[in-house]
């Protein structure tokens, strides 16, 4: 077992158990704390991969500058427990983020395709598709700025 | 096993998007924004990353302005309770 191979799986555990414990934990700090976890793992993964410049980013704006502001806004808004429903819909919820996981892997997480990687979904994305990318972006503007008007005719 | 993060954050931040609280909802915008960036990281156009790291950071910044109103409104951050663009 070499260094780099232990230092991405501990990132791995660190972003999972990150997302899963901001998402389930009822109290507001705890969460943000979770939520620290989770950066720190992501830019260890990306420091192994030589990713610096994106690494340093996550650890000084995020774990730095904004998570002082949103631990201010947490302590702020007072550390109240919210539930959110039963153990059953947190477990619903779960089996649905499996399924998306699924949908949005393209399968390959389980079935291991090869041709199907992150680098060629991105090159999909914002390659051969970055046309339509653009004109989803103006549609979800229009919906925005129909949004905003329909609230001004209900106001009047 | 690690190339598969980004579409898990992707998924975990649309669940995130059904919470009642609003502030795990902000943090799971970021969740989803964090999926975005490590994507396009991957991918060989990597300026495209420097947009979105400023559009995540202001996406936070907004976001939490907003909770900061709507606290100082309703008195609660429950998304439930606040009907606010009911009108």
């Amino acid at each position: 077992m070499d260094l780099e191979w232990f230092m991405e799986f501990l990132s791995f555990i660190m972003v999972i158990v990150g997302v899963i414990g901001m998402l389930e934990s009822r109290k507001m700090v705890r969460s943000i704390i979770y939520f620290v976890v989770m950066i720190i793992g992501l830019s260890l993964y990306l420091f192994i991969h030589s990713v610096y410049y994106l690494s340093l980013y996550l650890i000084v704006v995020y774990s730095g500058v904004a998570m002082i502001f949103i631990l201010f806004m947490g302590m702020f808004l007072g550390d109240k427990e919210m539930s959110e429903g039963g153990i059953a819909s947190s477990i619903g919820g779960w089996i649905l983020v499996g399924i998306l996981f699924f949908l949005l892997s393209g399968f390959s997480a389980v079935l291991n395709f090869p041709h199907i990687s992150v680098e060629d979904v991105s090159s999909m994305l914002f390659g051969r598709y970055s046309f339509a990318l653009l004109l989803l972006g103006l549609l979800i503007f229009s919906a925005l700025a129909s949004v905003f008007s329909m609230i001004e005719e209900v106001k009047e | 096993m690690m190339e598969y993060i980004p579409f898990f954050l992707l998924a975990a931040g649309i669940y995130g998007l059904t919470r009642r609280n609003a502030l795990k909802v902000l943090l799971s915008a970021e969740i989803i924004s964090m999926g975005a960036i490590l994507l396009v990281a991957a991918s060989p156009y990597q300026p495209l990353v420097l947009f979105l790291l400023g559009a995540s950071a202001i996406e936070a910044m907004v976001g939490f302005t907003v909770l900061l109103w709507m606290y100082r409104t309703y008195e609660t951050i429950d998304l439930d309770v606040i009907r606010g663009l009911k009108g």
